[in-house]
């Protein structure tokens, strides 16, 4: 009890501190007066009585410092103390610590911005129960997805799992209205026991139960919790309500927890569905194509599959039971092997895989980049460490008289190395507090950077303890790597000599230390300089390449029919009066219509031969009116357009891209020539019909350029009868302005359905946005470059000035002794830059190891590219030669007299 | 630097403590100087090194709630800060001094068979 008693009391000791030192002193001063006036009543005289009361107190000092040890937390005191000095020291040299803050901010921000992005994508577990028990069962045939037949079978004869899920995230946004309000939100269609088996609840109303998800249930959903502040403000009566989903009605029943969004980490769903849900929609027949809801389709591999590990069984366990299991799921889902299907279908057996984190496709997808961009970040980081190490050590050796009287004054060196310490540690925390502000916005441009237009991701950036300790351990890890060495260095001084000689002897104390630095920070700079370099030409050569096109003049426009569900066959008469419309506005020169394939795969193409040497070949399918290859000035290598004489009635012809005809007939001379097409996509087998090709053109880059060309099947859009999506887009060709053009095309628009609604784009923006990660790299890589390269100007600068000061003596000598100006300033310079040139050439070795490990995400341009290097060589050149020659040139300037006075 | 020094205090200043609760049972409220040469007087030369030590030990004491200070005169009429045994400090006494009294009769068993008593 008295020791915690005494605690207590020691922390409040911590404060009004003058007080009890005032205490202390006339506790002291009564002491002594009460021992003299013993003493002399003894008969000393009042001198003696004196001396012999100090000498038997022990030293007044002393035993006030052994009082303050007992007195008050010494430990917390000490640190107060610390900092309050650490604020002031750094409160004297502003300039310092702006630099410093700012560029730990940058570091420090950069690399919690990325890491927390990382984080979120591919480290934090899912805010499930048990999250480590959770495994995803992963299909044949390399995906990951499944039917509904084949989840139904395996959920219906499984029992290596205690629970199972299943989810459909094929399409995952929704346009949902709810009174009066109308938003586009991420949703997921889940199986009966998603929730239950992920051990999720409602934080309001009940979760998806099993009944849900039952053919001809009442359509039910749970929102996600950001949508029911957002839409609903958090009410307590929406349970029950009906909300909109594309417009099939459904019952909200409940509310999902704050940090739930589903299973995919970088798609946050807010609304969830059950699985039958979509049999009751009233048009899932224009959504999905004319034959019937996904669930019965066959092909229609949309499904995800996840499954709780009984208890003690582990993932391999499981994954035994899956071979067993297997073929047992297999024989009741037939194969899709049907006179429709070419492709040889092998199933190997389902794989469990551990899968605590969820998915995140954009983790998969970016991973190279965003380790690429972290790596950036801790070299950033670590040179920003380094600079501040450098400017600690110059500030150490001028404060060398301060530490020399401390240590004198018989301050241990654990003391001054600590108080060094934690001045580095206020400035570590201060970058680190600015740098949280660049770290928000850091993280938010990074997920922009990755996302592709129009395609955001949408991440739970929230912090949790994890993140946090990352950050705080990152900052304080900056502290120590900064802060320690100069710390040490500096109280590793004789107090005789720093005291009798001053500081200026011209030793070469720190000289070595503050090179290795520099060394350091030229190396790290010029590999990631080549690097950005390496990423700026790949974007160049991205854009220099050639698109199949020509974008320049031509608009794109999308088009929809707002609120409308007609069928497939009345969207084609409605698109085909807009394309006459377009056709006959002034300055447009040609124009096409363009339909995408309601198909969920690949069109399937046969070219019959005799004795198995046919081929088959899986396309991409469009639909385009006559005049589209000349709207694209996409060249026809053989063969004709389409014209208008390809109707529905006449025979079916097509258009096969280079690359399509390469494949299938080892050339362009296809023209002529015939393959077996089939319409089925789904449980109607479809029918199989010839088709005769007219004619092929010029490869055109749909993906990223830099892919390879995709295989394309253009068949004209007169000849798509259902199985065509929604009305498609056109392509009009204009000398006219872009808003101009679009404005007109608007106006036709209404002229032939009011609620025809367009959403124009020039074709241009196409290249531009399926360059916008390589461009978003290009960018980030540089603007780190930059920083890195400000960050060794300041570091060059810094050591050149100092090696100046320190030398000035020096220098007075050698001018005195007749070396000329010139003499003095390539000394400096000289010796600064054999420095810089060494890190250059470790800096080239770097960036060529560094282009190594980038390959997957340069193009077009070799690692070892001389432009790239060169630049960052020169770059480099130039940043350390002005580093370096405005302090040589001070020095140079200096008075020899001066010089030699200084001190 | 210093943990051999600070064992010994922390020893020393374990029986300090209890020689100046002592010391306060036995004069009532007293300064620092008088509780110093009261124990001095009583201890023989234990407590001449310096009276310094003393003062972290009254502070100890303080913060651990047996014994309150307050600021008044002495008999030659300086001003000195006077002590005083507070009651948990008479039962920390009480509890001490029977423990002390234990460990003594414990080791006086143990040294005794090995002494010869003349």
């Amino acid at each position: 009890m008295g020791r915690l008693r005494a605690w207590f009391s020691r922390l409040g000791e911590v404060f009004g501190k003058r007080r009890r030192e005032q205490d202390l002193s006339a506790e002291m001063q009564s002491h002594l007066e009460l021992h003299i006036d013993d003493n002399v009543r003894a008969g000393m005289s009042v001198e003696e009585a004196r001396r012999r009361a100090l000498i038997m107190l022990g030293g007044v000092e002393q035993t006030k410092e052994a009082y303050r040890d007992r007195r008050g937390l010494p430990m917390i005191e000490t640190f107060f103390q610390d900092l309050r000095f650490a604020v002031r020291m750094l409160r004297k040299s502003p300039g310092f610590a702006a630099v410093s803050v700012l560029s730990l901010a940058l570091g420090i921000g950069a690399t919690i911005a990325i890491f927390s992005v990382i984080y979120t994508l591919a480290l934090r577990s899912l805010p499930v129960s048990q999250p480590d028990r959770l495994v995803e069962v992963i299909g044949p045939i390399g995906g990951n997805l499944h039917t509904y037949a084949e989840w139904k079978a395996f959920r219906d004869r499984q029992d290596i799992f205690s629970a199972v899920l299943a989810y459909n995230y094929f399409d995952s946004r929704f346009e949902i209205v709810s009174q009066n309000q109308k938003q586009e939100v991420s949703g997921v269609y889940v199986s009966g026991d998603y929730f239950s088996t992920l051990g999720v609840s409602a934080v309001l109303g009940r979760v998806l139960q099993f009944s849900d998800d039952q053919p001809g249930a009442l359509p039910t959903c749970v929102i996600g919790y950001g949508l029911w502040r957002r839409l609903y403000a958090q009410s307590a009566d929406i349970i029950g309500q009906a909300i909109r989903i594309n417009e099939n009605e459904f019952q909200i029943v409940g509310v999902a927890p704050r940090a739930f969004g589903g299973l995919e980490a970088d798609d946050r769903a807010e609304i969830f569905m059950p699985l039958e849900a979509e049999r009751t929609f009233n048009d899932y027949h224009i959504m999905y194509g004319k034959q019937s809801p996904s669930l019965d389709n066959p092909r229609a591999t949309l499904l995800s599959i996840f499954a709780r590990l009984k208890p003690g069984v582990s993932v391999s366990q499981a994954n035994a039971g899956l071979q067993v299991l297997s073929p047992e799921v297999y024989t009741t889902v037939p194969p899709i092997s049907d006179k429709g299907s070419w492709r040889s279908v092998t199933r190997a057996p389902l794989v469990a895989r551990p899968s605590p984190n969820g998915i995140s496709n954009a983790w998969a997808i970016n991973t190279d980049v965003v380790l690429l961009l972290m790596a950036m970040a801790a070299v950033a980081l670590v040179i920003a460490c380094a600079n501040l190490g450098n400017l600690l050590l110059a500030r150490a050796a001028k404060r060398q008289s301060e530490i020399a009287t401390r240590l004198a004054l018989g301050a241990t060196r654990r003391r001054l190395v600590r108080q060094l310490l934690t001045e580095s540690a206020v400035l570590s925390l201060a970058g680190a507090a600015t740098g949280l502000l660049v770290a928000r916005w850091g993280s938010q441009s990074l997920l922009w950077a990755l996302s592709f237009p129009g395609e955001p991701i949408q991440l739970d950036l929230s912090w949790d303890a994890k993140l946090a300790a990352f950050a705080m351990s990152i900052t304080l890890g900056c502290a120590l790597l900064f802060g320690l060495a100069p710390a040490i260095k500096a109280t590793q001084i004789s107090v005789y000599s720093a005291m009798t000689n001053g500081v200026t002897t011209g030793k070469r104390r720190n000289r070595f230390m503050n090179s290795g630095l520099v060394l350091v920070q030229v190396a790290l700079s010029v590999a990631l300089l080549a690097s950005a370099g390496l990423l700026v030409r790949t974007l160049q050569a991205l854009l220099a390449q050639d698109p199949g096109y020509d974008p320049k003049g031509v608009l794109v426009a999308d088009a929809s029919r707002q609120g409308v569900r007609e069928s497939p066959q009345r969207d084609a008469i409605v698109g085909e009066e807009l394309l006459r419309a377009i056709r006959a506005l002034p300055g447009v020169t040609s124009a096409a219509w363009i339909r995408g394939s309601s198909r969920m795969t690949l069109s399937q193409l046969a070219v019959p031969g005799p004795k198995g040497s046919g081929r088959r070949l899986g396309a991409y399918l469009g639909f385009a009116s006559p005049g589209f290859f000349k709207t694209r000035h996409t060249p026809m290598l053989a063969g004709r357009d389409f014209n208008d004489g390809d109707t529905d009635r006449s025979l079916r012809v097509a258009i096969l891209s280079e690359a399509l005809a390469r494949a299938l007939f080892g050339g362009v001379n296809a023209v002529g020539q015939r393959f077996l097409e089939n319409d089925g996509d789904g449980n109607d087998h479809g029918q199989e019909y010839f088709v005769e090709i007219v004619g092929v053109a010029r490869d055109i880059q749909y993906r990223r350029p830099g892919d390879a060309p995709l295989p394309i099947l253009s068949r004209p859009v007169s000849q798509c009868g259902s199985s065509c999506l929604g009305m498609g887009h056109y392509e009009v060709r204009t000398a006219g302005a872009f808003a101009e053009t679009a404005k007109r095309l608007e106006n036709a628009a209404a002229t032939v359905d009011l609620r025809i609604v367009l959403k124009c784009d020039p074709l241009s923006n196409m290249i531009s946005n399926s360059v916008h990660r390589n461009r978003a790299m290009a960018v980030i890589a540089t603007a780190f470059g930059l920083f890195v390269g400000l960050l060794a100007m300041i570091g060059v600068y810094g050591v050149t000035s100092d090696a100046a000061a320190e030398r000035t003596r020096e220098i007075g000598i050698r001018m005195a002794l007749g070396a000329d100006r010139g003499d003095v300033f390539r000394m400096l310079l000289g010796e600064m830059m054999r420095v810089v040139c060494i890190g250059m050439a470790l800096g080239v070795g770097a960036g060529v190891a560094a282009a190594q490990m980038i390959r997957g995400i340069i193009w077009g341009v070799k690692p070892t590219d001389p432009l790239s290097l060169g630049f960052a060589i020169f770059l480099m050149l130039l940043i350390a030669g002005i580093a370096a020659f405005l302090p040589a040139r001070r020095a140079m300037r200096a008075d020899p007299m001066i010089a030699l006075r200084y001190e | 630097m210093g943990d051999k020094a600070s064992d010994k205090k922390d020893v020393w200043q374990g029986t300090l403590a209890l020689m100046v609760l002592k010391t306060l049972q036995a004069m009532g409220a007293l300064h620092g100087y008088g509780i110093a040469r009261r124990i001095e007087q009583t201890s023989g030369d234990l407590l001449a090194v310096n009276y310094g030590t003393l003062y972290p030990a009254l502070l100890k004491l303080e913060q651990e709630g047996y014994i309150s200070s307050e600021w008044g005169f002495s008999d030659n009429n300086r001003k000195a800060k006077y002590y005083k045994l507070t009651r948990a400090g008479r039962k920390q006494l009480n509890k001490e001094e029977r423990e002390w009294e234990q460990t003594t009769a414990i080791l006086a068993r143990f040294l005794t068979p090995g002494e010869e008593r003349s």
